[in-house]
């Protein structure tokens, strides 16, 4: 009898308990290998007093594009060129990551492990070039991703409006010997709002040479710009607000060690506050060099 | 929502029908219809999107409950229209069916489906409820079955979603609870233990599984969806004395973790635990009360980013006096689920009928010794005829502004001495005729308040007078001003918040309208505290129940 009562009572506990056992391989408890040093950490967060003014809006461009797409080079074309007709307003990412991407030499890869997470974001592209401009789905668009050509005009758009989050770089620096980039930013909230805002950060780099397609074959000295390297930060960012009030700063600061092939004068830390849910409108963009 | 409508209509119709068949159904409600009208006045900072934009809002609630042998229907209508209670500093717009719920007893059974409010023992691991003063509403929708084998033993069990606002949580809750009372000779217990499980979306655990990966390796940490909550109570009485006691504990979970000193936040995987205890005695005039609590990381939410009030599952009761006077409420506090220990104690004295005393005295420290909260209340209530009441006290309190506050501020030191007096005008040995309500003969009185905060921190010293005019039981008249009468910064302008006040009741209704100037700062109902903007407009408000 004791030990049908034993059976009785210990068997659900120890049933119970094994019910408790969880799995989650959401975190990456792997130690860092050399080169992937990252660390984007939410600092401190304070309340700004008196509200600071609202910056104006910086616009974003995500420029999906692949070496295998002959129409990309006029995409990559487009995106400097609004650059240019907007110093220091636009700030353009070329994300390499369908299976256009595949490179042509093995040596010359510049896809990125979450290239195509960031795609899978915006929706499915119907053929490249595409890109979004601030990750907004505009009106009579079923997703964020449109052709080259209408870019333009959206930027143009974005310009204009009012933006609830000033991104200020408090401090930055690149040490050559170890090739460590830190820099420190305050996010700070001019309104409330009741969205949830994550912080993004891009590393990209201009100017490299390889191989590239085109309409007239391939071009095996195509430079290309503003690639991205890696993202900085997780690949939708990193949450820093839910419901900010206004007033509210966020304090982030993160490291990087860039890859030995990398050159550090040719590199842009691109930074963006954005949206996270039913939307993924970006808020505010910061680009700055590394030194 | 407009499926909600249908179904309850239908409800409610269908039973009506029958109730009017066998005349055993009972329609209660209540009403309750709030407006604001804003005046913006920058010299005190009313700088919400309300003054700069909306310039008025307004709240509502309609509930209506119907009970037929054995059933129970209830729903209620909610409505805020560009409204800051539930978030102050947003303007939020919305209405419709904010609660439906149906009941049923069979024998000892009860079963309930939609919304509903509860609580198991003292609310410490779980308790659902609303507080519409300052925007709480944390009713569940889900089902509930309770079971009353015996008058002495009570079992009941719910699974669901927390309310927020006019949608749910996305984070399922479930309970069980269990009440034995029983004695041994004139020894009575109550006797209970409680469990909560509350498990993550998996929305809530990408968000936490980003936020982890950004950390530096050495402070990342395998987050739990679930999180398992228990608790144990009893409350033992004895002739005079009842002593109740209480521990809870909560497994490891993400929480945010706030610095004190720096309002730095940072996510940790922490457990919890609390042990409350409360001692009550009373005897021919003489009662007191000591308290005990001991709080470490018992931080009881729906999910790790729920903000202000929002998503709370528990309630944790505050070691500190719910003062009702302008200036000693002015820094009321909260339990700090964060952590928190300290001991409150209050004795009441009746040395006859007319004059009795009133002694309180709470010490607050946080888990690494920062001192909260301090507070030294007395008070001596003299009745010197049937017609004149006293009450003369004072208060000094020490007040920990950024922790409280949510913001940096010096801590609070103040001393606060107050004069409350009431005056009959009409005879009290007269009797009053015997006639209807409507021709009741109005009972006039007076009541006056003064009252003084002294203190160099935050704002500086207030003064305060009240001067109330109630012809009983209808007409109610106040203007009462708080004047900053020696600001802590000498530049400052000395402030005056006054403000004038009307109700009138009929029967069971009660209409309000006053102007008010109020001074930013917590507001507090129930020992559940939120900190709010400074008001300056006019307060509208009716409300009735049927």
């Amino acid at each position: 009898m004791k030990k049908i009562e034993l059976f009785i009572f210990y068997l659900p506990m120890f049933v119970l308990l094994n019910a408790c056992v969880e799995v989650n391989s959401l975190i990456d408890l792997t130690p860092p290998s050399a080169g992937s040093l990252d660390q984007l950490i939410m600092d401190s967060t304070f309340a700004s007093s008196p509200i600071p003014a609202a910056q104006m809006k910086n616009v974003l461009i995500e420029d999906f594009t692949g070496d295998k797409c002959d129409n990309c080079p006029f995409a990559q074309t487009k995106g400097i060129d609004i650059e240019v007709a907007n110093p220091d307003r636009v700030s353009v990412v070329g994300i390499q990551c369908t299976s256009l991407d595949v490179p042509y030499l093995t040596t010359f890869d510049l896809r990125t492990p979450h290239g195509d997470d960031l795609l899978g974001l915006e929706g499915v592209p119907v053929g490249l070039p595409q890109g979004d401009v601030d990750r907004k789905i505009y009106s009579g668009n079923s997703n964020s991703l449109m052709s080259d050509y209408n870019w333009a005009g959206y930027v143009s758009t974005e310009l204009g409006l009012p933006t609830i989050a000033n991104i200020n770089q408090v401090s930055k620096s690149y040490d050559p010997s170890s090739r460590i980039f830190s820099m420190l930013m305050n996010v700070t909230f001019t309104q409330s709002s009741t969205d949830t805002f994550h912080i993004s950060t891009a590393l990209t780099e201009s100017g490299m040479i390889g191989p590239q397609e085109t309409p007239n074959g391939v071009d095996q000295t195509f430079q290309f710009e503003h690639v991205l390297r890696k993202m900085m930060s997780p690949w939708n960012g990193l949450q820093i607000a839910a419901s900010p009030v206004g007033g509210k700063t966020c304090q982030v600061k993160f490291n990087t060690v860039l890859d030995s092939k990398w050159v550090a004068d040719s590199c842009r830390v691109v930074t963006f506050v954005h949206r996270c849910g039913t939307k993924n409108d970006v808020e505010q963009v910061m680009e700055t060099t590394l030194k | 929502m407009a499926k909600k409508l249908i179904l309850i209509i239908f409800i409610l119709s269908a039973v009506g029908v029958r109730a009017q068949d066998d005349g055993k159904g009972h329609l209660s409600g209540d009403v309750m219809i709030n407006t604001t009208v804003y005046d913006r006045d920058t010299v005190i900072g009313t700088n919400t999107t309300q003054y700069l934009h909306e310039k008025s809002s307004a709240e509502a609630w309609f509930t209506l409950n119907y009970r037929i042998d054995g059933w129970s229907f209830m729903t209620r209508f909610d409505l805020y229209n560009n409204s800051p209670l539930l978030n102050p500093s947003e303007a939020y717009t919305n209405q419709g069916l904010a609660f439906f719920q149906i009941d049923k007893k069979i024998d000892k059974w009860e079963f309930t489906a939609g919304h509903f409010y509860d609580q198991f023992g003292s609310g410490i691991l779980f308790r659902a409820y609303e507080d519409r003063l300052i925007g709480i509403d944390y009713a569940i929708e889900g089902v509930r079955v309770a079971y009353t084998p015996t008058d002495s033993t009570m079992i009941k069990a719910f699974t669901g979603e927390q309310k927020n606002r006019f949608g749910l949580w996305p984070q399922v809750m479930k309970g069980i609870n269990a009440e034995q009372i029983w004695g041994i000779g004139n020894v009575n217990m109550l006797t209970g233990a409680g469990f909560l499980n509350r498990t993550l979306d998996q929305a809530t655990m990408n968000s936490l599984a980003n936020d982890i990966n950004a950390l530096p390796l050495s402070e990342r940490f395998i987050p739990k969806y679930n999180m398992y909550a228990g608790t144990i109570y009893n409350t033992l009485t004895y002739k005079g004395f009842s002593l109740y006691t209480e521990y809870a504990k909560k497994t490891r979970e993400a929480v945010f973790i706030t610095d004190p000193t720096t309002n730095d936040v940072t996510l940790q995987n922490l457990d919890g635990d609390v042990i409350y205890t409360g001692l009550n005695y009373s005897f021919y005039g003489f009662g007191v009360t000591l308290q005990y609590k001991k709080i470490n990381t018992f931080i009881m939410r729906t999910t790790p980013y729920a903000t202000l009030l929002d998503g709370i599952m528990d309630y944790l009761p505050a070691l500190s006096r719910q003062n009702s006077l302008r200036l000693p409420a002015l820094y009321s506090v909260s339990a700090q689920s964060q952590g928190e220990q300290g001991v409150q104690g209050d004795v009441t004295y009746s040395i006859d009928k007319r004059n009795s005393f009133d002694v309180n005295g709470s010490y607050i420290n946080a888990p690494n010794g920062i001192a909260l909260y301090r507070e030294v209340f007395g008070e001596y209530i003299k009745t010197f005829s049937k017609r004149v009441k006293g009450e003369f006290g004072a208060q000094s309190l020490v007040y920990n502004f950024q922790v409280y506050e949510g913001h940096p501020g010096d801590v609070v030191h103040t001393i606060t001495p107050f004069v409350e007096m009431s005056i009959r005008l009409d005879d009290p040995n007269k009797l009053s005729p015997d006639v209807s309500e409507g021709k009741q003969p109005l009972r006039p009185s007076l009541r006056f308040e003064l009252q003084y905060l002294s203190t160099k921190q935050d704002s500086g010293s207030y003064a305060y007078a009240l001067v109330e005019l109630n012809l009983a039981p209808r007409y109610s008249f106040a203007v009462s001003d708080m004047y900053n009468i020696i600001p802590a910064h000498a530049t400052a302008d000395k402030i005056n918040y006054y403000s004038a006040f009307f109700a009138y009741t009929q029967k069971q209704t009660r209409f309000t309208i006053g102007y008010a100037k109020q001074v930013a700062g917590v507001v507090c109902t129930g020992g559940v505290c939120r900190v709010e903007p400074a008001f300056s407009g006019v307060r509208a408000g009716i409300s009735t129940n049927f």
